[in-house]
């Protein structure tokens, strides 16, 4: 019973019902448009919504990353930066191996890969060094620093232009970026790929002492410092990890650009995947926070985005004022609950002890 | 007052749309703009060739770019536009490149893919519109250049950098031209061609060499933006009678040529592209053309256009026609071109 009601009250059932509101509103409007005949045919059904989730699960590895580090208490703003250093040197790799070397594409293409992974981690390593070498500084000072850098970076190799590879095996990477049959239905390869990582994160973060010491350090880092875990070895890898997920978005995002790199991708990023992990219930306190409801934060700010674009018509850059209003709402409504229920609290005390005095 | 009149004017277009919308030709129609940005008034400049189109045609029309100038961003919107089911894309692509998968996405869902202004890679797209062919552009720019002096004496050009290829195109054609024995041109004296390399101190540095050199030049060519303001502000300090016409913006310009140091400069309409863009887009929903070679589409008012093969390996169509800033024209593109 205990069970149910916390099911009830949680996060993730408020984010549901949010989702399930959401959606009600934009197939409401979806069916009044096309019986006033401003469309031609319903465009907010589900095939329609899964397919067109693929921009917006671009940067839902990028939040599996962050959550860890908001997990802690921490905050990485340089994981647009890494995603972006990451796929230069994807490009640029597989461009002096495979076309300007001669390398058989096959294998240059798996060691860009792996150099892009490795650039993705060793970005985080350097994050995490500094954030857990110099704990007198907020980890968002230490990674605004080094996403200028990461950013600066990736021009000083690349500069303005734009890398295109037309070789078929370096366009394979396009097949991220397809869309699968399942039964009828076209998915986003994307999103079973987010669904496999999402899993691995569950059990890890929520069933293993890893994972728990991960929020235990976002409660209190000190007291768990002192209870003997090594909280800044923990620390450093999570950034290790947050840099790697960056590099896998990276290459997600070459896929999506038709096998086309340059320097100035995946700008934003960083705040998509934090409000994505924010509304998904982590704070920047630290310590709370569960993946399903990161991914259920995915799936909203999706079809938020998909239906302010496609049936109220926002402009693209206006879209994103969703994504501020449903974080503000996100933190002050339950703000406002607790309120209301404090306040109910002090009002039933009151009247018991106006009763007790009064027997 | 000219806004007022503005409003009143589309208004009154958008109210005979309704009016008269069943006998249009592009009635039914959904086109779905992608510019490069938004809020850059170059492109809300070119959605108004969309609009004047759309009054004309009766096609509905949709129209978004991204805020930073992002490939990512117009992916967005194209995606957008094809869970809508728009029936063509009109694109000018951030990056050629990046779009051509998620143009032929939209291909594969029935949508034809025109490009304006900038193209996407030939393989993802089915036309591109563009202003103006090289040799258009090039003799343009001469034959104003010969008005301005009068059909006779000496001139030369200011390029951007001596490898540049499009300007370098252009100023083949011209010497072409030059030689070709035409009478309109047999008293100009060509003198050459200097670089300014696209940088404002170079191009007035070998401008005051030019002058020096040529005391008695008339004129100069500058199919470059960057080198005109260069160049004529070269000429007015040295207060010589020397001529400039070229390739330049309006906002550059104006000082210059309101003192006549310039009679006339160019540079391609972008309001002119949108409104040849949606003809073409209807023209492929009516299944006109199909984007080969060799095929024609009615413009409107800016005639029939011909489809033929571009130098990307794709096919092209140029409006062949370019903007005058001239006294007269001028203010009104100061904050537009």
């Amino acid at each position: 019973m205990k069970k149910i009601k916390d099911f009830f009250t949680s996060w993730e059932f408020f984010l549901i019902v949010l989702l399930a509101v959401v959606c009600a509103v934009f197939y409401y409007v979806d069916a009044s448009r096309v019986a006033a005949g401003l469309q031609r045919r319903p465009v907010f059904y589900f095939a329609n919504v899964v397919r067109s989730m693929r921009p917006y699960f671009l940067y839902s590895f990028m939040t599996l990353g962050m959550m860890l580090i908001l997990a802690m208490g921490d905050i990485d703003i340089s994981v647009g930066a890494i995603g972006t250093l990451s796929v230069v040197t994807l490009g640029v790799t597989y461009n002096n191996l495979a076309v300007l070397g001669g390398m058989n594409p096959a294998v240059a293409l798996t060691l860009s890969l792996m150099a892009c992974l490795a650039v993705g981690g060793i970005c985080g390593a350097l994050n995490g060094f500094l954030c857990t070498r110099f704990k007198e500084l907020f980890s968002m000072i230490i990674t605004l620093a080094t996403q200028l850098f990461f950013r600066g970076f990736s021009y000083l190799i690349i500069g303005g232009e734009t890398l295109t590879f037309k070789d078929p095996t370096f366009r394979s990477l396009s097949a991220l970026n397809k869309l699968l049959d399942i039964g009828g239905m076209k998915v986003p390869v994307s999103l079973p790929v987010f669904l496999v990582f999402a899993i691995i994160f569950f059990v890890w973060l929520h069933m293993t002492g890893n994972g728990r010491k991960i929020f235990a350090i976002g409660t209190n880092r000190s007291a768990t410092y002192y209870s003997g875990v090594q909280t800044d070895k923990i620390k450093f890898w999570c950034f290790v990890i947050a840099g790697l997920m960056s590099a896998v978005t990276g290459i997600f995002f070459v896929g999506n650009s038709s096998s086309s790199v340059k320097a100035d991708i995946m700008d934003g990023y960083h705040m998509y995947a934090i409000a994505a992990a924010v509304l998904g219930g982590f704070s920047t306190d630290g310590g709370k926070g569960s993946v399903i409801g990161a991914a259920i934060s995915l799936v909203i700010f999706g079809v938020v985005k998909f239906g302010l674009g496609t049936l109220f018509g926002f402009a693209d850059s206006a879209v994103n004022l969703s994504v501020g209003v449903i974080l503000i709402l996100s933190v002050l409504v339950p703000n406002m609950w607790e309120d209301w229920q404090n306040a109910r609290r002090v009002a039933r005390r009151r009247a018991e002890t106006a009763a007790a005095s009064k027997a | 007052m000219k806004k007022v009149l503005a409003l009143v004017l589309v208004l009154s277009f958008v109210f005979a749309g309704c009016a008269f919308g069943a006998d249009k030709p592009g009635k039914g129609i959904t086109i779905g703009v992608v510019y490069k940005q938004s809020g850059n008034p170059y492109f809300q400049a070119g959605v108004a060739g969309f609009q004047k189109a759309a009054d004309e045609l009766g096609f509905t029309f949709m129209h978004d770019g991204p805020d930073d100038g992002s490939s990512d961003g117009q992916i967005r919107i194209v995606e957008n536009y094809i869970a809508q089911g728009v029936d063509v894309l009109c694109i000018s692509a951030n990056d050629p490149a990046s779009l051509v998968d998620v143009c032929n996405e939209a291909r594969e869902a029935g949508i034809k893919v025109v490009t304006w202004d900038a193209p996407v890679d030939p393989e993802g797209r089915d036309l591109d519109v563009e202003p103006a062919s090289a040799k258009v552009i090039a003799l343009t720019q001469l034959d104003s250049m010969v008005k301005s002096v009068g059909g006779e004496g000496q001139i030369a050009i200011l390029s951007a950098m001596a490898t540049a290829p499009n300007q370098n195109l252009w100023i083949s054609f011209m010497t072409e031209a030059l030689k070709s024995g035409d009478p309109k041109y047999a008293k100009i004296d060509f003198v050459g061609v200097v670089y300014g390399d696209d940088e404002y101190t170079k191009s007035f540095n070998e401008t005051q060499a030019l002058l020096e050199q040529y005391p008695n030049l008339k004129g100069i060519i500058v199919p470059t933006t960057v080198g005109a303001p260069a160049v004529s502000k070269c000429i007015m300090d040295a207060k010589r009678n020397v001529k400039v016409t070229g390739l330049t913006l309006a906002s550059d310009m104006k000082e210059f040529i309101n003192k006549g140091i310039a009679d006339e400069t160019f540079l391609w309409n972008p309001t002119e592209l949108g409104y040849a863009a949606s003809f073409a887009a209807v023209a492929f929903v009516k299944g006109e053309i199909s984007g080969k070679d060799g095929e024609t589409f009615n413009a409107g008012e800016l005639g029939t256009l011909t489809i033929e093969k571009a130098a990307d390996g794709g096919t092209i169509s140029f409006l062949n026609k370019l903007n005058v800033f001239n006294n007269d024209t001028v203010d009104a593109w100061i904050n537009i071109l």
